[in-house]
């Protein structure tokens, strides 16, 4: 029995050529790459440019089989659990549309549908924020108030309810930045809070904020032994 | 730990772009090329700062610039105000085309126009043409369109232009495009994309510098038939030689000054023009603010080392190389070199970075930056070969233009559209101050040795280097069109999955 899994992997910007073929030596088919930038961890090291704050997410769909596999050959090729070098997590999918679909998801890849299965007890889970763009500080910094580690920052555009508005030949669109944290699951709850405290629906920036269980990590090593220490 | 990780990124951009370039100029020297080792010195040194401006140039562009355009322009399309977008877009160009400084060193080479005339001519005309670029945008012209009407009306035009101006009016276009426009102006575009959800989006991201590189072309031809001027004048390089280190030293500490003032300039409208937008409209907020103008402390600094290095220390050294090669007897040994030249030095443009990033950004790494620097390469280096067959044979260069726009407007049809977007764009981009700063004066070198007429046959390398790219960058494009048919023919999906085989194809599968 095996489950689906869609597998996001964080790095910095120029290691995406290395991790791509990793993942391509793995018979992993990254499905969707896109670059966002990293939320920054000192003010002044930012204010000066000079963190590396380029990164680069990539997504693809994995069985949990294949998962404890590339797990290994992530800490022991890519070294992932040396800070800096990047981390890659997985959450579970609940249903997808249409055969083909599961299909193109698996490419032929041995996977049978398993019985419905109960959530397991999470270690970590993901943050997702959706705010308006040009809040990220704002919302960082509530969230480090509450111990959140660093995010990663992806630029979206919003759909709405209702239909685009158009102006002249062009349907303008509403500019959203969508921020991933991925945090362990005691201290979650007061990130969330916090976040909603300082820029929830009713501030400017119109946070909204849910989080994905995350079952398995890789490259989060040192973070879980210093919280150990 | 950030720090080093960062510096030592830009550090290796820098290196990588710059070095080649280093070393084939000093094997040339130590082989076929004998050069006063003060022209040698004067290089060297020009190189090393020009390593450090642009490493500064890089990491300021990407904090100041890039924003800024980026901000402005979704600005402008929020607002969904036609008069303003009319109004600022072309406000922007004209103020950013007089602030570029490459213009004031072309306006020096027509003395027959008045100076002022003539930038104000060519910032009207790159104004113009922003704005024509924003409103295609909004009424959703096609860019191909626009390129093949203007481009028309440019070879018309040629037929009525004196000869001696002719190179110098291509020239023009590839010229003004520099080092302060580019980021911008490509930032804006991709900021006036940023907020739109319609399908276009990302290929209208770019096609503003292509448009705006057409501006100067057409203001020089118009003033050069009002003025009918009898010749151009060229600026002779001077011949330096330095006896000793205090000297040398002399010679830069000499220009340095003069650049930081000139900068200072070409910064300062758009700083102005970016608080006042800042305060009426943008509010951003005072750490993004911080950000940004940090950006462009480190943008003036490395324009400042960048374009002192170049002037100072590439200028002459490419004309005397220039020179000497010809003069050996075997002027045909200038092609090869020249290719070779032309294949690394695009990589040492500041703007060509800018670009690159940008489109590897937008095309969220489809067109990696990478792939976008061997197109220019390869697209420069044929233009410098070609370049050299013309100033060793005199061909006009007509000759060569025509037919080269002709393709390259022809392939457009056949090509995706974010391609021929991008690829007009790297025209302009890839004729910056390396190329004003060492490879025209390689040309100037070589035409005085071989006694060509200097005004015809060495201008142009410009043009040609703002025109290969185009061919090049849209067959790379052709390449990746087809590729991806081909991808999509081999996709079978018709591995059979047991425990499906019952469901409907539709049905939502819960896991």
């Amino acid at each position: 029995m095996s489950e689906l899994y869609m597998m996001a992997t964080i790095s910095d910007r120029n290691q995406t050529r290395r991790f791509l073929a990793f993942y391509r030596e793995y018979g992993v088919n990254v499905t969707l790459l896109t670059y966002g930038e990293g939320t920054a961890a000192s003010e002044v090291l930012d204010a000066f440019g000079l963190e590396a704050a380029e990164k680069a997410i990539l997504f693809a769909f994995i069985t949990d089989e294949e998962w404890t596999h590339i797990k290994r050959a992530l800490q022991k090729q890519i070294k992932i659990d040396i800070p800096g070098s990047g981390i890659a997590f997985i959450v579970p999918l609940s249903s997808i549309g249409g055969k083909k679909q599961l299909l193109y998801l698996t490419e032929g890849r041995e996977f049978k549908k398993g019985e419905e299965s109960t959530l397991k007890e999470t270690k970590y889970e993901l943050l997702v924020v959706i705010a308006n763009q040009g809040y990220t500080d704002l919302i960082m910094d509530a969230a480090r108030k509450a111990h959140a580690p660093g995010g990663t920052v992806i630029h979206a555009k919003g759909t709405g309810a209702e239909k685009a508005e158009k102006f002249l030949g062009v349907s303008i669109a509403v500019e959203k930045e969508m921020i991933f944290m991925v945090t362990r699951r005691e201290g979650k709850n007061t990130i969330m809070k916090a976040i909603m405290e300082q820029a929830g629906l009713e501030s400017e920036a119109r946070a909204i904020v849910f989080s994905l269980p995350v079952t398995e990590t890789a490259g989060m090593r040192l973070i879980e032994d210093e919280e150990k220490a | 730990m950030g720090i080093k990780k960062k510096l030592k990124e830009k550090w290796q951009e820098a290196v990588q772009a710059v070095l080649p370039i280093i070393g084939i100029v000093l094997v040339l020297c130590f082989s076929i090329a004998p050069i006063s080792p003060s022209i040698l010195l004067c290089f060297l040194m020009g190189a090393v700062l020009i390593l450090t401006g642009m490493m500064f140039f890089t990491l300021g562009a990407e904090m100041s610039m890039t924003p800024m355009g980026e901000r402005v322009g979704s600005c402008l399309t929020k607002s969904r105000n036609l008069a303003m977008i009319i109004f600022l877009s072309f406000l922007l160009g004209f103020i950013v085309t007089i602030s570029e400084p490459d213009l004031q060193v072309l306006a020096g080479q027509v003395p027959a126009v008045p100076s002022m005339t003539l930038i104000l001519s060519v910032a009207v005309g790159v104004g113009l043409f922003l704005m024509l670029a924003l409103l295609r945008m909004l009424f959703s012209i096609p860019l191909t369109t626009l390129l093949l009407v203007f481009y028309a009306a440019v070879f018309i035009l040629a037929a009525f232009v004196p000869r001696d101006f002719l190179s110098i009016a291509f020239d023009s276009g590839g010229v003004t495009t520099g080092p302060m426009t580019v980021p911008f102006i490509m930032a804006l575009g991709v900021g006036v994309s940023a907020i739109r959800s319609d399908r276009h989006a990302a290929d209208d991201s770019f096609g503003l510098v292509s448009l705006c590189s057409v501006g100067p072309i057409l203001a020089v031809m118009v003033l050069s038939m009002i003025f009918n001027p009898q010749d151009a004048v060229v600026i002779e390089t001077p011949v330096l030689e330095v006896d000793n280190s205090r000297q040398l030293w002399g010679l830069f500490t000499h220009g340095l000054p003069e650049y930081m003032k000139e900068i200072c300039i070409s910064l300062f409208p758009i700083f102005t023009f970016f608080m006042i937008f800042q305060f009426l409209m943008l509010k951003l907020s005072k750490r993004k603010m911080r950000k940004i103008l940090v950006g462009l402390a480190y943008t003036y600094v490395g324009l400042v080392l960048f374009l002192t290095g170049a002037n100072v220390g590439f200028m002459p050294a490419g004309n005397y190389l220039g020179q000497v090669l010809a003069s050996q007897g075997h002027p045909a040994i200038l092609i090869p070199v020249a290719m070779i030249m032309g294949y690394f030095i695009v990589k040492a443009e500041p703007a060509v970075y800018v670009l690159n990033k940008q489109v590897e950004q937008i095309t969220d790494g489809a067109i990696s930056a990478g792939a976008m620097g061997a197109g220019l390469s390869i697209g420069v280096a044929i233009s410098l070969g070609l370049s050299m067959i013309r100033v060793i044979s005199g061909i006009s260069i007509l000759w060569f233009l025509v037919p080269g726009y002709a393709v390259a407007l022809g392939t457009s049809f056949f090509v995706p559209k974010l391609y021929t977007a991008i690829a007009f764009d790297s025209g302009g981009v890839a004729s910056g101050p390396m190329t004003a700063a060492f490879l025209l004066p390689l040309a100037q070198g070589a035409c005085t040795a071989l006694g060509g007429n200097m005004v015809t046959d060495a201008f142009g390398v410009v043009a040609m280097v703002a025109m290969t790219p185009l061919i090049t960058i849209q067959i790379m494009g052709l390449g990746s069109k087809l590729l991806e048919k081909r991808r999509k023919q081999s996709v079978s999906l018709d591995s059979p999955v047991l425990s499906f085989e019952m469901m409907d194809e539709d049905a939502i599968i819960e896991l």
